[in-house]
């Protein structure tokens, strides 16, 4: 079974394609990075594959679901490029919701939501209220809801926004994590060294279409970087 | 309980208590025990007046005093429902902090009646307080029969369900604040046709149709109230009429939610 599929997709926003004859195919188990300059549509990717917007044309696939029905989105984690989190809610209380949500209950809850705190290092934030954590804090919060219950599929946009260079060292732990017990991954990034270390394969999205994609190790000839094949890809 | 229904009531346990951790509660507080004050002050008078020895039964000024009171303390409760409900969908949405939700695997119809359910309990938690305190206080000070009150504080819960339905769905094209402002206007605006209506005035056309069959935000509370006027005096409603519109435009608010936020694209 794919992890998730595009296919064929089309997505306007009134006059503007976001995304145009869109497909992309992820096997469960890989890490793919998906590039592209700003508005190119990788956003535009995650919130189809999340159900968040329809498309105009085409189909959307997640865990073998249609992406519109809520069935699609178990064992699927998510954590988005503008990390809103309610203020209100406490470091745990947002993570015993959202470990609830994720289908955890009684003990294994308890046990999940102790393991992400202290695998993010927020044990000892755990009672404080979203709204008061710095954006690298609020940002490995996210981190810890979106790892949850083991997810089979990680979304992650702009992963290390806000994120100090430690954070940056331990969010790519944590993605590494995951990789290796089979969770498959697409990260959307502008970092591209990161996706280079985090990734098998990547797509480049340049105007709504995929310019170029595959295996990093086949994309990036001898003596180029993933820079290279992007500025190339995107420049022409 | 089936998964979908778990999700459900853990979201409408913390739509709940976002709601109560919100910074209006303290004004919400403040403005119930002001209604209690007011109504205490209103329900001190003797139901009994002495003239020239002789002892007068002034019951039906009672009732007509206990029935405005509880209507606008009805309206007060909607009016509420309402104005809550204006920002409880529209505020996670605008801020983004829905969509971490909502990428969880629940639809967005649980997720919109979630937090309809709290908005709609907090108003609900401080209408009813206010509501049946009064009608304990007319039974208590004016001998006034406690069965009709507990019906009229049922029925303006009811239509709380309604506008707060109508108001989230509105807020998700107006905001918060004109939804609110809205809010205001409606209920006043149909609540003075309905008692008009009442009062004989022969209203026509769709402002007519409105009266009749729109939300019974005055009508409802009067119907079930009628009987603290007096055998001498008739209201002419039906009360399981009344009841069953409220409870359909309750529904089709609630439905008319869903539709509207199934509408809405997510995260741009």
């Amino acid at each position: 079974m794919l992890a998730l599929e595009i296919s064929g997709v089309t997505k306007r926003y009134g006059r503007r394609e976001a995304l145009r004859d869109f497909d992309l195919r992820l096997p469960q188990g890989v890490a793919l990075g998906l590039l592209g300059p700003n508005g190119a549509g990788k956003t535009t990717a995650l919130r189809l594959l999340l159900g968040f917007t329809q498309p105009t044309v085409g189909t959307v696939r997640l865990r073998g679901q249609p992406a519109c029905g809520p069935a699609s989105r178990v064992g699927v984690g998510y954590l988005p490029e503008r990390l809103r989190l309610p203020a209100r809610m406490t470091v745990v209380g947002l993570l015993r919701l959202h470990g609830r949500l994720a289908g955890l209950e009684g003990i294994d809850l308890s046990r999940s939501v102790a393991a992400a705190l202290e695998r993010t290092g927020l044990s000892h934030r755990a009672n404080e209220h979203l709204g008061e954590l710095s954006q690298g804090l609020a940002q490995r919060a996210g981190f810890a809801q979106a790892m949850l219950g083991k997810p089979e599929v990680l979304l992650l946009d702009e992963p290390t926004t806000g994120l100090d260079p430690l954070g940056i060292r331990d969010a790519r732990d944590w993605i590494r994590e995951q990789r290796e017990r089979g969770c498959t991954v697409l990260v959307s990034s502008h970092v591209l060294s990161e996706v280079e270390r985090i990734c098998d394969e990547a797509v480049i999205v340049n105007e709504g279409r995929i310019a170029t994609g595959g295996a990093i190790d086949a994309l990036v000839r001898p003596g180029e970087t993933l820079e290279d094949v992007f500025v190339r890809a995107v420049r022409g | 309980m089936p998964a979908a229904l778990r999700a459900f009531a853990w979201l409408a346990t913390e739509a709940f208590s976002d709601a109560f951790r919100r910074r209006i509660v303290p004004a919400i507080a403040a403005l119930a025990l002001l209604s209690l004050l007011f109504v205490n002050t209103c329900t001190s008078f003797s139901p009994t007046v002495v003239n020239n020895g002789q002892t007068l039964a002034l019951t039906q000024v009672s009732g007509v005093a206990g029935l405005v009171m509880m209507v606008l303390l009805g309206l007060w409760t909607v009016v509420l429902a309402g104005v809550l409900a204006a920002d409880h969908l529209a505020e996670p949405l605008n801020d983004g902090s829905a969509n971490l939700l909502l990428s969880r695997p629940i639809s967005r119809a649980s997720y919109a009646f979630a937090r309809l359910a709290g908005a709609w309990a907090m108003a609900a938690l401080a209408g009813a307080i206010v509501l049946d305190a009064t009608a304990l206080l007319l039974y208590v000070r004016q001998g006034l029969a406690i069965g009709p009150a507990v019906a009229a504080t049922g029925l303006a819960l009811l239509n709380g369900v309604c506008v707060a339905a109508l108001a989230m769905a509105l807020s998700l094209w107006l905001g918060s604040t004109l939804t609110s402002l809205a809010v205001l206007a409606s209920v006043w605006g149909l609540a003075s046709l309905e008692v008009a209506t009442l009062l004989g005035s022969d209203l026509s056309g769709p402002i007519g149709a409105l009266a009749a069959f729109g939300p019974p935000l005055a009508t409802a509370p009067l119907a079930v109230l009628a009987p603290w006027l007096g055998p001498d005096v008739t209201v002419d409603t039906n009360v399981a009429w009344v009841a069953a519109r409220a409870l359909a435009w309750a529904v089709a608010g609630a439905l008319l939610l869903v539709a509207a936020f199934r509408r809405v694209e997510l995260g741009r």
